[in-house]
Parts: structure tokens; sequence; C-alpha cells
């Protein structure tokens, strides 16, 4: 009876642990499956993403380059004025954290690259049609 | 109650229209009005009486939100829910336009000058706060843009001494910024009000400052140093501002606007519940648990919401308010000596 | 459970003739029970899977989507630059054809880039199956408990335990071996496009530094 029982005991664990590891082997094959999909699903949408802001401070970029170009030289106030400007927006982008999109500080660093980026065009005078057109750019977020 | 407030004159400044803010001119003797008329008007005392001296006409497409006085009298600033900032310049008796600052995406709501005159800041429901430096040559360029507040920004007021810049907004905080390493910086949020806070001021010393707010209260925060042990709200910043006193209970509806008196010390409040109302301090009280008591009120100041109140920089007591059905009223608050 | 118990109990072992029928009733439902499990197991496991992975595929392709706007972008804000410098110097004056040409088709490879990575995110490549597709590959054909998970020779559940391996280093070798999965829009285009605007800002008599500027954008 005690031999019996023994017995039972030890198939009701060998069940158990059968039942555990068909489990655990769904759940291993399952999260192989998972991880692949979760890392495609975030690689596309990372892309799309990335691709927009990436855009967008390097539209900034081409901006101030160009203009820092083209006031080079002038010696008044007023140029010397937006040249300061022009090189305090290029810092920022220079110090925009787009190799780490998880960084806590990019929505903030965002911010401060688009407030600087309006103070240079208001600095520049540059017409209102024009700010129409690059309103894709500047509205960017994510 | 002691003391009392008494209505000196009352003026049907922007009929047809909401009259929105009234401005007293540093030396005290022009008001200035606006409203959703689009029109500027300046009042000059007659007599006993204030009359319309002149009116600032297509200056701005939309409603003209606020105005400010330079600190020399001689400039004044219009901010209109058409994005732009109007300067005029006075000459005699008259004002022309000077220059349109433009830069804000939509409706600028509040304009201000700083006490050098050197610099104006304005702010938007586009969420950001833009100073503008003047040179001698009148012309007016943006130094910094700030996105501080995560919603439409309500008001900005300069500190009286210092270029300490203070910002309300519709995300309920408060923003102080500072001139910092060149580039202007936000040195601090002030949280508290559970609502839109429509308004703030500065006492005369620029040692504290009241607050107004969507919440029916008004808060006043006292700077102190980060390190005095007194509370600090952020860190990284080498001064800090701490509630000490909200007053509670008053007001039926939104506080639009507070006006701290710089030759009396006495508070003043607009309110939607139609309503205006003068606090004193009681000057026993600890500085650090400053207590405020309501000394006059005007219950029916206005048959619709007060949206601004103002003292006269010169003359004690006397208070302008204006309301949403186009009147300005003058009162005069007395004391009992 | 009982029925489990029985089955197992005689797994491997004699059976009298006349239990054959119960106990392959019984092996059935013990198949689909271990299925069940398995099922169960898997499901969880991609939810799992998932959401440890996620992140770090979004960094990944973030890093990827934001390398393939950058030299566009660039040359983006130089036309507009160079735009709007025209419009300020010579108010009186249209814009150049040439800068606005320009300043179009380069915007238009810009959003020819962005749309491309957009659509790949919206048709993912057929390697991402669903649960349901691939727990067909799943098989569970008896249940040989012998092994109890320690090296038997050839019972099915080892089978499927090593058919499961397979699966999972394919899906592996899938996913790292995959080139980059976007449509890149071809360097030549944006050559092209620098070129032009080399070309456009000598034209306009622009500083020369500018030039290398846009010049550098050049097979990056």
């Amino acid at each position: 009876m005690a031999d019996g029982r023994q017995e039972a005991d030890e198939l009701f664990d060998r069940i158990l642990l059968a039942d555990e590891r068909f489990r655990g082997e769904g759940y291993q094959e399952g999260f192989e499956r998972g991880t692949a999909r979760g890392l495609q699903n975030g690689r596309r949408h990372g892309a799309s993403h990335g691709a927009k802001l990436s855009s967008e401070i390097s539209f900034y970029h081409g901006f101030a380059v160009t203009w820092r170009s083209l006031l080079e030289g002038n010696a008044d106030d007023r140029s010397r004025k937006r040249l300061k400007a022009l090189e305090a927006l290029l810092n920022l982008i220079q110090r925009s954290p787009l190799e780490d999109p998880q960084s806590v500080k990019l929505q903030e660093d965002m911010e401060k690259l688009r407030a600087k980026f309006r103070q240079v065009c208001s600095m520049l005078n540059v017409s209102t049609d024009f700010k129409e057109y690059i309103k894709t750019a500047e509205g960017t977020s994510f | 109650m002691k003391e009392a407030l008494a209505e000196v004159q009352r003026i049907s400044a922007h009929p047809d229209s909401r009259c929105w803010f009234v401005s007293w001119s540093p030396n005290g003797a022009l008001l200035a009005s606006c409203g959703g008329d689009k029109a500027i008007r300046i009042w000059g005392r007659e007599g006993d009486l204030w009359v319309c001296k002149t009116v600032l006409q297509d200056g701005h497409q939309r409603t003209v939100r606020k105005v400010a006085w330079s600190p020399c009298g001689n400039y004044l600033a219009s901010a209109s829910f058409d994005a732009t900032t109007c300067i005029w310049k006075k000459k005699n008796d008259d004002f022309e336009s000077l220059t349109v600052l433009e830069g804000h995406e939509n409706e600028v709501k509040c304009v201000a000058w700083a006490p050098s005159g050197n610099l104006l800041a304005t702010c938007s429901r586009d969420k950001s706060v833009w100073v503008w430096e003047v040179d001698e040559d009148e012309e007016y360029e943006c130094v910094t843009v700030l996105n501080s507040h995560t919603q439409d920004v309500k008001h900005v007021a300069w500190h009286p001494t210092k270029e300490l810049l203070a910002s309300a907004s519709y995300d309920n905080n408060i923003c102080i910024y500072k001139e910092d390493d060149d580039d202007w910086e936000c040195q601090a949020t002030l949280q508290g009000h559970t609502s839109t806070v429509w308004s703030l001021c500065f006492d005369a010393a620029g040692e504290r400052m009241a607050s107004c707010s969507d919440d029916r209260t008004v808060k006043i925060w006292k700077e102190y140093p980060s390190d005095s042990g007194q509370g600090v709200f952020l860190v990284d910043s080498d001064l800090s501002w701490k509630c000490v006193c909200t007053l509670s209970g008053y007001h039926g509806r939104t506080v639009y606007d507070v006006a701290w008196c710089q030759l009396t010390g006495a508070l003043a409040t607009a309110s939607g519940d139609d309503a205006v109302r003068v606090f004193k301090e009681d000057v026993t009280a600890s500085p650090d648990e400053p207590v405020f008591s309501l000394v006059a009120q005007v219950t029916r100041a206005h048959n619709q919401d007060v949206n601004c109140v103002s003292w006269n920089p010169k003359e004690a007591g006397l208070l302008a308010s204006c309301s949403d059905n186009g009147e300005i009223a003058i009162w005069r608050f007395k004391e009992e000596d | 459970m009982m029925s489990w118990l029985k089955s197992a109990s005689f797994g491997g072992e004699d059976v009298f003739d006349e239990n054959a029928d119960e106990l392959h009733l019984q092996s059935k439902e013990w198949t689909s029970n271990m299925k069940k499990r398995i099922k169960d197991g898997y499901v969880d496991g991609v939810s799992a899977g998932e959401e440890a992975s996620l992140q770090v595929g979004f960094n990944q392709g973030f890093r990827e989507g934001a390398a393939q706007t950058v030299a566009v972008g660039r040359l983006k804000g130089i036309v507009s630059a160079v735009w709007c410098w025209c419009q300020i110097q010579h108010p009186e004056k249209p814009v150049p054809a040439g800068v606005i040409d320009l300043l179009q088709l380069v915007t238009q490879h810009e959003e020819g880039i962005i749309d491309g990575i957009r659509k790949a995110l919206e048709n993912p490549p057929p390697s991402v199956s669903d649960v349901s597709e691939s727990m067909e590959d799943l098989e569970v054909k008896q249940p040989g408990l012998g092994c109890g998970g320690t090296g038997c020779e050839d019972t099915d559940c080892c089978r499927s335990e090593q058919k499961m391996d397979l699966e999972s280093s394919h899906h592996q070798h899938n996913l790292s071996s995959e080139p980059s999965g976007f449509p890149s829009r071809s360097h030549e285009g944006l050559d092209l496009l620098v070129r032009r605007c080399m070309d456009l800002v000598s034209e306009l008599g622009l500083p020369q530094e500018l030039i290398h500027h846009i010049e550098e954008l050049r097979n990056s």
C-alpha cells in the first residue's frame, strides 16, 4: 500500500513535470517569436520616428550653416548678434541626443532646439510664408 | 469695515465689446485701455473726470488683449490675438505705430517691459515666452524663445528691480526665468495652483509675488535662497520661491487679475464673480507666514466678469478696473486713519 | 488528471487488449492537454518576448531611420536658407526658379525616403507570422513520458523539442541576416541634387565655404 502510494506520487510528479516542461517549451518558442516580432515592430516604428526627427534637426543644421556662411565677415552689430544666435543653434544641434532615443532629455532638448530656431528665424526676418513652408518640419513631434 | 472702495467714475470705454485690460502710465497721468474692438484708448484727467484723449486704431486685426507702458512712459506696447505685438511711440499728445513684432504663431496674450526699458517680454497661446531687446535705434530683436510651459501662456511680469521674468500659464504653473550664461533659462517652475494661473505680480521690493487662478485662490510666493532650508521647488537654482500664503474662500469664481499696490502694499483682485476686492497684510504676522485679510469689496463692481485691476503708481488708493461689459471703473480705496 | 494518470501509468507497459480503446482515447486527451500547455506557454512567451524586445528594436530602428534623412534634411535646410536669402536680398525680384525647383525636388526626395519607411511600417515582411499560423508547426504526437526531460533516445517529445530548437535558431538566423529591411533611396538621386545645389550656389555667387558644406553631403 505504501509502495503503491509512492508509485502514484512519483507518477504524479512526472506528470506535473511534463506539464511544466511542455508549457516551458511553448514559452521558450513563443518568447523567441515574440522577441523577433518585437524587434521588427519596434525597429519599424523607431525608424519612422528617427527619420522624422533627424530630418527636422538636419534641416536646422543646413539652415544654420548656410546663414553662418552668408553672414560671416559682416562686422556690424546686427550681424554679430545673428551669428551668435546661429552658433547657439548649431551648439544645440551638436548636443541633440539623436544617438539615444530613450534619453529623458530628448523631448526637452528638442523643445529648446525648436525655440532657438524660432528665435533665429525672427532675428533673420525670415518671412512668414517661408515659415508656412517649413511648418511640416517645425511641427514634427514624437 | 473701516476701509472702503468708493466709485469715482464709470466709463463705457469699449462699447459693445469687452474691455480686457487697463494700464496706468508710469507717472500716473494716463490710463490705457484695450479691448475686443481692436482699439486702444488713452484716458487723461480733466478736472475730476477721466476722458478719452486718443484712440489707437488700425494697429491690430483682432482683439487687443493687453497693453503695457515702457518705464520711461514714451512707448506703449500692445499684445493682440492677431499674433503681433505693436510698439507705439508717444509724439506730443498722440501715438504713432513704431514697429510690429512678429514671431508668435498665434494669439499674443501679454506684453511687459523690463524695469530697464531695454527688454520686452511677450507670451502666447503658442506656449512660448519671447524676450525682445531694444537697441538705441529703436530696433527690436528677439533674444530668446522660451518653451517651458506645456500650454497657453496667459501672463508675463518682470521683477521690479532685477532682470527676472515670471510667466503664468494654462498648465497651472508659474515659470521664473533668468539670463544665465548668455542665454535665458527657466530657473524655477512653481507648482501649487490647481487650475489656470491667469495673472501674477511682484510686490514693490520684489521679494514676493502674488498669483491668481481659475482655482479661485490667490497665492503669495516668497523668494528664498535655495540653501535656506525653507523648502525648495527646484534644485540647481540659486534661489527659489515658496508659497507662503493662500487666499481661498473669498472668490466665488475665477480670479482673473491681481495687483499689488507699490505705494500701500494693498492687494486688489478682479474676479469672474463680478467683484473687486482689496486685501491688506497683517503687519504683525511673521514674514514666513503672512496673513492677508479682506478689507474692502464691491460685490457688483461690474455687471459682468472683472478682467483687470490696476493701482495708480503715483496716487495712493486710486484703482482702475475693467470688465467684459466694456466698462472701466475708477475707484478710491480709503483707509481709516 | 485521473485519466492522464492512468494513461501515463500504462505508458510503455503491457496493456490488456480490452483497455486499448480507452487508452487510445486517454492518450488523445493527454496529447491535446499537452498541446494546450504548449500553446499557453507559447502565447505567454510571445508577449513576454515582444515586451522585452520592443524598445531594443525601436532604438535600433531609430538610429537607422535617423541616418537615412541626415543628408537630405541638411540639403533641404541649405536650399531653404538660400531661398530666404534671395528673398531678403532682393525683395523686389521673385526668388530664382532654379532655387524654387531645387527646393521642391529635395522636398520630394525626402518625402520619398520617409514614405518608404512608413510603407515598410504598414506592410511588415511575412517573416513575422502570427500565433495561429506558427502553432501548426508545433506537434505533440505521443504521451511519451519516459525521458522526463533528461536525454532519452527518440521519443516524440524530444523530437518535437529538437524541432522547436531548429525553428528558433532558424528565426534567429532570419533576424540577424536580414538586411536593413527599409527601402533606401538611391544615393545617386541625392548626389544629383547635391551637385545641382553646388552649381546653383556658385551661380548665385554665394560664399565658397557654403559650397564646401554642400560638398560634404556627397556620398554621405
